[in-house]
């Protein structure tokens, strides 16, 4: 079934973010990048929950970067867009600005 | 810029209540943003809020082999019980008639069948953990604790009718000290069971106050076990159960010890993360 390949409204926002930050991808930046962009502040487990479930899809990867004082020396855990996941995007927005065009646009405009 | 420690106690339960090691980036990540400067409230609400969802996504994927986890050690531990009760019911039947005659081979005998029932409990704490901790291997801590807390819902019943015949007559107290002292003693050796089992680990490569709590325990239970019987059996008057009781006590005070130096072990102990 090709519509359960879609993506949800936070994996979509997540995955954006993470394509936003490029190599600096890890919970702390993704949560503020979201927040930042569209005044919605995510649990920074919620971030994580999602991450791992788009892993365990094949849209993500993940690495393990260096440890640092300043965290407790907890390691952090950089996240990037795979090639499926990049295509995944492209069509989940292909998919909304189909049925965004025409009368649903005219639809919620003010009079 | 915050210059205390961020809560210890909210990293202590992210660190210990999920398997593994899949919430240290996240708990990097917090530190780093409380060091930044946000609240302990705000620590505290993220902290509870990925708690709750891994919970959460936990109950999902694996509520039936918990479940089920569960439920086969009940079942377990009842038919045990009940072949317990069958095999060894001779051996405490007449106990009056046997204590006129201590230095007999019949008493000896019922003395030997003691400490054959009381060997077949504590093996039955140790196969029941196993179980639980084998059905159910995502959550081994979880389900362990989880099927202690029903072996121990499961006696209150008992106790709490104790407590409440407890007018008709004069040895109530004694009744619900000894229900509620066994049932302990059960859990902690449930509990000390399940961890060894979760960890598999020879007496020879726990660490020295392990080791020597361990031996002491065991020594204890069986001293214990073996005055009990022989207070039931021989001439040794069983008139102060207040003494067998409270080694019993210890018994179980020693185990619930053996079982937090084991779970503190086990739960350093975990695996690091793998990631793709």
């Amino acid at each position: 079934m090709r519509s359960r390949e879609f993506l949800g409204q936070h994996e979509l926002m997540v995955m954006l973010a993470v394509l936003r930050l490029g190599r600096e991808a890890y919970g702390v930046p993704i949560a503020a990048e979201i927040a930042q962009r569209t005044g919605r502040e995510m649990l920074q487990g919620s971030v994580y929950a999602i991450l791992e479930r788009l892993e365990s899809r094949g849209l993500v990867t993940s690495r393990l970067g260096g440890a640092t004082a300043q965290r407790g020396g907890r390691a952090k855990r950089y996240f990037a867009l795979t090639s499926a996941g990049i295509r995944q995007v492209r069509e989940t927005q292909r998919a909304l600005e189909a049925l965004w065009t025409g009368p649903a646009k005219t639809a919620g405009a003010k009079p | 810029m915050n210059c205390r420690p961020a809560p210890r106690a909210a990293t202590w339960l992210l660190e210990r209540l999920v398997s593994g090691s899949r919430f240290e980036p996240l708990i990097g990540d917090l530190v780093e943003q409380f060091e930044e400067g946000r609240s302990r409230r705000w620590y505290w609400r993220q902290a509870i809020g990925a708690l709750a969802g891994h919970a959460l996504r936990a109950l999902r994927t694996h509520a039936p082999s918990f479940i089920g986890a569960i439920l086969a050690g009940c079942v377990l531990t009842s038919l045990w019980q009940l072949g317990c009760s069958l095999a060894f019911q001779s051996v405490y039947l007449d106990l009056a008639q046997v204590k006129q005659h201590p230095w007999t081979l019949q008493a000896f005998l019922r003395l030997a069948g003691m400490q054959a029932s009381m060997a077949s409990e504590y093996a039955l704490c140790f196969t029941s953990a196993w179980v639980v901790t084998r059905v159910h291997r995502a959550h081994q801590h979880a389900v362990l604790v989880a099927f202690v807390a029903t072996l121990i819902a499961r006696n209150l019943p008992t106790v709490a009718r104790l407590v409440f015949d407890g007018a008709d007559y004069s040895g109530s107290a004694v009744a619900v000290a000894t229900q509620i002292i066994l049932t302990a003693l059960r859990a902690a050796c449930t509990l000390v069971g399940g961890l060894v089992a979760i960890r598999t680990k020879r007496l020879a490569e726990m660490d020295r106050r392990t080791r020597f709590v361990a031996i002491f325990w065991v020594a204890q239970m069986l001293v214990t076990g073996l005055l009990f019987a022989a207070c039931r059996v021989g001439e040794l008057a069983y008139r102060r159960p207040a003494g067998i009781l409270s080694m019993y006590a210890a018994g179980a005070a020693c185990g619930v010890y053996l079982a937090l130096l084991l779970w503190r072990q086990s739960s350093t102990a975990r695996d690091p993360i793998h990631l793709a």
